[in-house]
Order: C-alpha cells, then sequence, then structure tokens
C-alpha cells in the first residue's frame, strides 16, 4: 500500500500508509550509502517509541514508587546471601550491562542483561519463571548463587532497624520471628532432597508460618521486581532517528550515520534479523534453537526451553499461584496453552538488542566475545550443531561481506542508550521511599 | 495450498472471553438455530474438500505479532451454511510453512454462548506467513480449512 510513494529527494508523505493519526508528514531522507526502500520506512516507524513497560498484574507492587525503591535496596543487600558477600548486583552490575560480562556462571549459563527486562514474557534462558518477581526469587535460594534460605532471607529484614520499617510501610506487617522454636534461623522446602536440614525445618513449621514466610518472601521478588522495571533503555540513537523520519525533521535524520543505515537495512531485510528481535523491544520473548555449538565444544547438554516448560508449570510461585495477585489474569491463563515439543529441546530465549554492544559477551553461554563474533556466525552457521529434523528452517548462512558486518554492528551500536538516573545505579542510603525520591523514580520511568 | 473462499466484512463486536476447557472436550448437542447469519466482522473459508463452511473472527482482527489471541468459530456444513454444528470435533492450530514450526502453545478449545466454538491461548511470536488451520471432524472423516495470514 505504499507503492507508488517513492520519493527520491527530500520528502515522502507516509502518514497514511503507516496508519499514522498525527498529519505531520514524514520526510525520508535518502542517499545512496542508505539504501531504506518504503518497506523497511515503513517497519522503522513502528520500532520506535518503545513505550511504557507493559503491565504486571501478578505483581500489585510492581508500579509502586516506594517498593522499588526497597527493591532497589534489596538488590544490592548482600546480606540476602548465606555469605553475606553476594547480591543481586554481584551478577546484574549496573557497570557491565547489569550483567557480569562473563562467560558462563550459574546453570553453566550467561548472565543475561537486565535492560527492560520489564518487557520480557518469561525469565531466564530458558523460560522457567513466567514474572520478574518470581524470578527474582530463584537465586536467593540457588545453592551456586546466594545460597540462602527463604526463612533467614525474611529474618534479614524484621532484625534491620531500617528494613523492617521500611518494608512494612509498602506490604504490612512482618511475621513475628522472635520465636526461632516457631520461625528456624534457616528453613525452605528442598523437594529434591527431604532430607535435607532445611527442608526438614521447613517441614517442622506449621503451615501458617509457612505461608507467612513464603508471602514475605515473594514480596521480597516483588520490590526488587518494582525496581527492575525501572531499567529502561529507549532513548537510543535509533530511537531519535525512528522520531525523526516520523516527526520530518530532516536534520535530526542526518544524525544517523550511513553506516548505521545500511546496517538497519540489513537487519530488516536481508539478514531477516527482524524475524525474531521483533517489535520496539528487538525480542520476540520466545525461544529458539540457533545451533550454536556449547561452549566446551562437547553434544549440547542443555535442554533449555523443553526442561523451562515444566519447570514455570510446577513452580510454586507462577502467576496461577495463591501469591500471583492476578492468578486467573492473562499470564495465568498462558500457562494453559504452554505445551512442550522435541524442537524446543535446546531454544533459549531471544534477548532483547538494546544496548546490545554493552552486554558482551553473547549467547547462551557467552560463546561469542563481540557483536563481529555473532554476525560472522549468522554469516557462515561455521560449527552449528546438526540439527536434524529439528533444526529452524530460518536459520540459514546469510553470507555477509565483512563490510556488511560492520554495518550491522554500527546499527546495533546505535540501539545503545544506558542514560538511566544515575541514582537507580547503586544502593540507595536508606530503602524508604521519600517525596524528594517521586522525582527520581519517575525520571526512571 | 488451498485458499477457498475466504470472505472479509467490517470488524464486529468483541465477544466475551470464557473460560479455557480441555481441548479434546468439545462434543455437543447439534444446534437449534434454525435460521442463522454470520455475525458482523466475520471471515470464512470452505474446508478442502468442501464439506463444511468455517466462519471465524479473530480477537483482535487481525492477530498482532506477540500478543495473544482467541478465534471465535463457527462450523456450518456446506449444504446448510445457516445450521451452525457443535456435533463436530474442531482443532485450532496455526504454522508458519516457509520456517516449518508452529506456535509455542496449544490453543484450548471449548463451546461459546453464540452457538460455535471458542479457541482461546494462540500467539504468533514471529513476523511474517503464518497459516491458521481449522480441523472439522465428524465421525472417522477429518478436513481441514485454513487461511494464510501475513504478520509484522
Amino acid at each position: 500500500m505504499i507503492r507508488g510513494m517513492r520519493a527520491h529527494g527530500i520528502v515522502g508523505a507516509l502518514v497514511l500508509a503507516l496508519g499514522l493519526t498525527s498529519l505531520a508528514p514524514i520526510v525520508v531522507r535518502r542517499s545512496d550509502a542508505a539504501p531504506l526502500d518504503d518497506a523497511a520506512l515503513a517497519r522503522i516507524v513502528k520500532l520506535a517509541p518503545l513505550g511504557e513497560p507493559p503491565r504486571d498484574s501478578t505483581n500489585a507492587y510492581a508500579d509502586d514508587p516506594a517498593a522499588a525503591r526497597f527493591g532497589q535496596f534489596l538488590f544490592f543487600e548482600k546480606r540476602l546471601s548465606a555469605d553475606g558477600q553476594v547480591s543481586c548486583s554481584t551478577c546484574h552490575d549496573p557497570a557491565r550491562g547489569f550483567a557480569d560480562g562473563k562467560t558462563t556462571s550459574t546453570h553453566d549459563r550467561h548472565v543475561p542483561s537486565l535492560w527492560n527486562v520489564a518487557w520480557q514474557r518469561w525469565l531466564f534462558w530458558d523460560g522457567r519463571a513466567d514474572s520478574l518477581w518470581s524470578q527474582a526469587l530463584k537465586p536467593l535460594e540457588e545453592t551456586s548463587e546466594m545460597h540462602s534460605d527463604r526463612t533467614a532471607c525474611v529474618r534479614v529484614l524484621w532484625s534491620d532497624g531500617e528494613l523492617r520499617p521500611a518494608y512494612e510501610a509498602v506490604f504490612g506487617a512482618l511475621p513475628d520471628m522472635s520465636d526461632t522454636s516457631r520461625f528456624p534461623l534457616h528453613a525452605r522446602p528442598v523437594p529434591s532432597d527431604p532430607r535435607h536440614p532445611e527442608h526438614m525445618a521447613w517441614t517442622k513449621m506449621s503451615d501458617a508460618d509457612r505461608q507467612s514466610i513464603d508471602r514475605a518472601f515473594v514480596n521480597i521478588g516483588k520490590a526488587i521486581a518494582a525496581y527492575e522495571r525501572r531499567l529502561v533503555s529507549r532513548n537510543s540513537k535509533f530511537d531519535r532517528f525512528a522520531g525523526a523520519l516520523k516527526n520530518g525533521d530532516a536534520s535530526a535524520q542526518a544524525e544517523y550515520g550511513a553506516a548505521e543505515r545500511r546496517g538497519l537495512a540489513l537487519f530488516l531485510g536481508k539478514g531477516e534479523c527482524r524475524l525474531c528481535h521483533a517489535g520496539p523491544n528487538f525480542s520476540d520473548n520466545e525461544f529458539h534453537n540457533i545451533a550454536v555449538p556449547p561452549l566446551d565444544r562437547r553434544p549440547p547438554r542443555d535442554a533449555g526451553r523443553h526442561a523451562g516448560i515444566e519447570s514455570v508449570r510446577t513452580d510454586p510461585f507462577n502467576a496461577q499461584s495463591a501469591f500471583s495477585d492476578d492468578p486467573r489474569g492473562e499470564r495465568a491463563r498462558e500457562l494453559d496453552a504452554l505445551t512442550r515439543t522435541f524442537e524446543m529441546w535446546g531454544q533459549f530465549k531471544t534477548p532483547t538488542l538494546r544496548n546490545v554492544a554493552r552486554t558482551a559477551p553473547y549467547m547462551h553461554q557467552g560463546q561469542m566475545a563481540t557483536l563481529t563474533d555473532v554476525l560472522r556466525y549468522y554469516s557462515k552457521l561455521e560449527n552449528a550443531i546438526p540439527a536434524g529434523h529439528h533444526n529452524e528452517l530460518v536459520l540459514k548462512p546469510l553470507d555477509l561481506s565483512e563490510g556488511e558486518i560492520a554495518d550491522l554492528v554500527a546499527f546495533l551500536e546505535s540501539l545503545t542508550d544506558e542514560s538511566l538516573p544515575k541514582e537507580l545505579l547503586s544502593a540507595p542510603s536508606s530503602p524508604r521511599f521519600t517525596p524528594a525520591d517521586a522525582e527520581i523514580a519517575g525520571r526512571g520511568n | 495450498m488451498l485458499l477457498c473462499g475466504l470472505a472479509m466484512t467490517a470488524c464486529g463486536a468483541v465477544p466475551a472471553q470464557q473460560p479455557a476447557a480441555p481441548q479434546t472436550d468439545v462434543r455437543a448437542k447439534p444446534s437449534d438455530h434454525a435460521s442463522w447469519q454470520a455475525p458482523l466482522g466475520t471471515h470464512a473459508v470452505v474446508s478442502n474438500d468442501g464439506a463444511w463452511r468455517i466462519v471465524y473472527r479473530t480477537e483482535p482482527d487481525p492477530p498482532e505479532r506477540g500478543t495473544l489471541f482467541s478465534v471465535e468459530v463457527w462450523v456450518c456444513a456446506t449444504s446448510a451454511p445457516d445450521r451452525p454444528r457443535k456435533d463436530v470435533e474442531l482443532l485450532v492450530d496455526a504454522a508458519m510453512p516457509q520456517h516449518q514450526h508452529g506456535m509455542n502453545r496449544v490453543p484450548t478449545i471449548s463451546p461459546s454462548d453464540s452457538g460455535g466454538f471458542r479457541a482461546q491461548g494462540l500467539l504468533f511470536h514471529m513476523a511474517g506467513s503464518w497459516e491458521l488451520y481449522f480441523d472439522v471432524t465428524e465421525g472417522a472423516v477429518t478436513e481441514r480449512a485454513q487461511v494464510k495470514l501475513e504478520v509484522e
């Protein structure tokens, strides 16, 4: 429908073609170095702006500034780990794109960035959590991560003169944990090891006490999620270019370089990158097997999404659980529609490309050190795992020249925006939200 | 691939959502509708061997990439297009033939209040060419109808 509107000069009025309500004409600056055709332009303007994070109906505190402030404090709080040496920020380091820059960490997988994590439908590389808050709970008890237990985590809050009132101001009263015969120092369910001391301690607690601990533990996750929802990147050079296209601002369009434009054209065209890295957050939020060999070059052993589906279905903190604030909502219903197929073995989640230039290395085990390495892989599929009959047909060698690879890297670098308020990059001085913090929270959005 | 009798009309009202039911439990008595007309905003397609006329509408229409959608479906014999049938088994699914993969979800299907079926939990996760399938089974015979949908 946008054929016949080819404007080889400055102006190409795509308003009707793109279904925009604004009457402002789209001014398209073109040059031989930037072969963005009408189809590409129509797609570009749909990739920005990113908009607000999607609502999370499973977390009633998702957009509560006081919960976010409390969660930010907890995000940097090392006392939530067993040895007092590890916090969420240890692996999700703000200075490293909210990741750790290493190839692998826990579960023999690469630590994913938290940029724009609010847009993700499934969490972890295998999607074994279906909300940001339930994801945040897992590392607290994971033996290879913070190795704490839910009862000890809640006790950290209960016993601290600052944390306890900050928690209770948002979520209400914590359980009185003064009686250690009711609330042991360490207790959690370990269903895989019924003789585990913490599991035995957990089973000796009353149902009511276990529920009170679970509820407070879940609130820790909901607070951390409220903070993580503010880690938003959406004002990149690319966003400004897309905005300039919509507004007809030719001088602003000119800020976007020739290599970036060529890379963008490849991203949308020959590369077909957009098929999986779709939409304004450059991810389809789903799972694919792109046949990348494991880091150790041995046969693949990580089941990825195939295992993640069963985990999320049985997660006691999933969107259908009693701890969800919308157990019959859309997120909850999605669990009913999930299916597990052979093709899902070895599939991993499509990451966002926003700030991708700041979150090396790449792939689920950090197998590739640079974006150039990633694009060379897509170009030749060298060493790709023979996939037999379970391959993704969309995966085919792109046969990119070194120049095209450089252009795609230039485009990917143009998706960089780390302009988060500095107040969100470190532990706040207090877990309590004050009126003065309102402006910061607003800017974080 | 056959694409039979795809008719497009203006959008109609958005029906209320119904609780999901197991996909295999969709048999019901024949409809009592004496003279039924396809609701506004529906599309229609005839199955590949011509036995069935499938009237359907997606919500939203058209489906959007990355967004859950549902499909309300009425199944009529082509010889009696004004009598929706509920005594048949209906399966609804979708796939990307070029990629040789389907959705990552299995829709749940239940009878709808309007004399048809409702498939819920569908999601097109990738941009490109999708096909939406309607498999109607009566007795031992299954017949398929399909429509193409381009998703951006």
